[in-house]
């Protein structure tokens, strides 16, 4: 089953505006699986999230992070279990923390890197010169909130340019919630898990593998078909709430490799085969591909999903 | 709740960095009481040389650089001095407030703290406060730092303050 994930969320324990206890009914009245709670600087809030799903005998599960707010960008920890201190951030060697953050179990991503900046609010925008890329985990590539072009698109871009030089990166995405908002056609992340498995080991999994989707509903599933030398591409609906779309709409695939984009259309059957000679037009089965989602139009704005990236093993 | 330690400072426009204090507790107590206060948090007025002197450093960047001067008004009114208060016992992390309250309490005790901190069964030992500071807008922004510690159940009040 396809488990869909909230991956940023604040509460009152910092500058949000619902408290715990609010929280949980919030996502659970959106149906979701999984969400992570990632106060600014602060752990306080784990024990409360525990204790109340522990009394409320939810089915909903809880991820336990923290938003690290540095002077110079924000860095998203998940699996969080000790807090590590973070005034020694270095402006140029953020790999300390990530490789201290990392020993300790944690994962460690970059959230919202192109955010606005200086001079008008220190620390949002993601300004460590990052050296090894592959002391971190996962790059959020959709902060929800944050305008597209400036922030959002670059961070996707980012992602992707990494991806196919091929560092270990997850996408991930979040609501950064601060309060009761409407989560209706917004990025979710997803990954693959069981019913009642452990969320902390499948996330893991999930980020560790690079076996993370982005999306504001549906699943973009890609399989790779010995028989036919192709890979198989569906869509596949989740519960997600609020994704706007009509029967009108038609849906269109782009896989990107360093040799270039192909773009193709999706039948009414909603799946397509795509043969390893097309996918692969510089003859190396040894590219990295990003398989894309978007609805009538490739344009941004119509960007629906973004698969796993398909890694050669 | 008596008043075990208290002190202040200035901060110059532009500082970023941290100051700790660190306090050694003389007993065991049940409560403890962090207030934290500052001043000067916004622009008290934008005058036509500050609005040009930021627009100057906006230069190179794209989402600012083209604003017009009642954007840029605008947007330095919403520009705050940062400061954030993290706070560890015996090394251990025990609070941090991201909230930017010009006047903030952190209390810890067994029941009650406050938003940003973590339950106590006692207080005793080595306590650290640090000041991590993201932005100072004015020259002569001054701080100030009051730790207290009682052995009587606290009660917060909505705001983070406290009474014994």
């Amino acid at each position: 089953m396809y488990k869909r994930l909230e991956l940023h969320n604040h509460t009152t324990e910092s500058d949000g505006t619902l408290t715990p206890a609010q929280l949980i009914q919030f996502m659970e009245e959106d149906l979701v699986d999984a969400f992570a709670i990632t106060d600014h600087n602060t752990i306080s809030g784990h024990r409360k999230i525990k204790e109340l799903l522990e009394q409320k005998k939810s089915s909903i599960a809880s991820i336990y992070g923290m938003e690290y707010t540095t002077y110079y960008g924000h860095i998203l920890c998940l699996n969080l279990k000790e807090y590590l201190s973070w005034e020694s951030i270095d402006l140029h060697r953020p790999e300390l923390l990530f490789h201290s953050l990392k020993e300790k179990g944690a994962l460690v991503g970059v959230a919202h890197p192109f955010s606005y900046g200086h001079p008008f609010a220190r620390g949002c925008r993601f300004d460590m010169t990052i050296t090894d890329f592959n002391s971190f985990d996962f790059i959020e590539i959709f902060n929800n909130p944050e305008p597209l072009h400036p922030v959002n698109e670059p961070a996707l871009l980012w992602w992707e340019d990494l991806v196919l030089k091929g560092f270990p990166l997850a996408a991930t995405c979040g609501m950064d919630l601060h309060g009761r908002w409407n989560m209706k056609n917004q990025y979710a992340t997803f990954l693959e898990g069981v019913n009642g498995g452990n969320i902390e080991k499948e996330l893991e999994d999930a980020i560790r593998h690079q076996r993370t989707w982005v999306s504001r509903g549906p699943i973009l599933e890609s399989r790779y078909s010995p028989d036919q030398q192709a890979i198989i591409f569906t869509i596949c609906d989740t519960k997600k709430p609020g994704f706007i779309h009509t029967e009108v709409d038609h849906y269109i695939l782009t896989v990107r490799s360093v040799a270039g984009t192909i773009t193709k259309e999706f039948p009414d059957c909603r799946s397509l085969e795509i043969p390893l000679k097309e996918l692969y037009p510089d003859s190396n089965p040894q590219s990295v591909l990003i398989p894309k989602l978007y609805q009538n139009s490739t344009a941004i704005e119509n960007l629906v999903a973004v698969a796993p990236a398909i890694i050669p093993n | 709740m008596e008043l075990v330690y208290e002190t202040g400072g200035t901060l110059r426009q532009g500082f970023v960095g941290q100051i700790s204090y660190t306090v050694c507790l003389d007993r065991v107590y049940d409560a403890m009481d962090i207030e934290f206060t500052f001043d000067k948090q916004h622009y008290l007025e934008i005058t036509k040389e500050m609005a040009e002197k930021t627009r100057m450093s906006c230069i190179g960047i794209p989402e600012y650089e083209h604003a017009s001067d009642e954007e840029m008004i605008d947007a330095m009114r919403g520009m705050k001095t940062e400061i954030h208060t993290i706070v560890t016992m015996n090394d251990t992390f025990i609070g941090g407030i991201h909230k930017q309250l010009a006047t903030r309490h952190m209390v810890f005790s067994k029941d009650d703290t406050s938003d940003g901190c973590i339950p106590q069964d006692s207080i005793s030992g080595v306590i650290k406060v640090t000041l991590a500071v993201f932005n100072v807008l004015l020259d002569g922004t001054n701080y100030c730092l009051k730790l207290s510690a009682g052995d009587q159940e606290k009660q917060v009040f909505a705001d983070g303050g406290a009474y014994v």
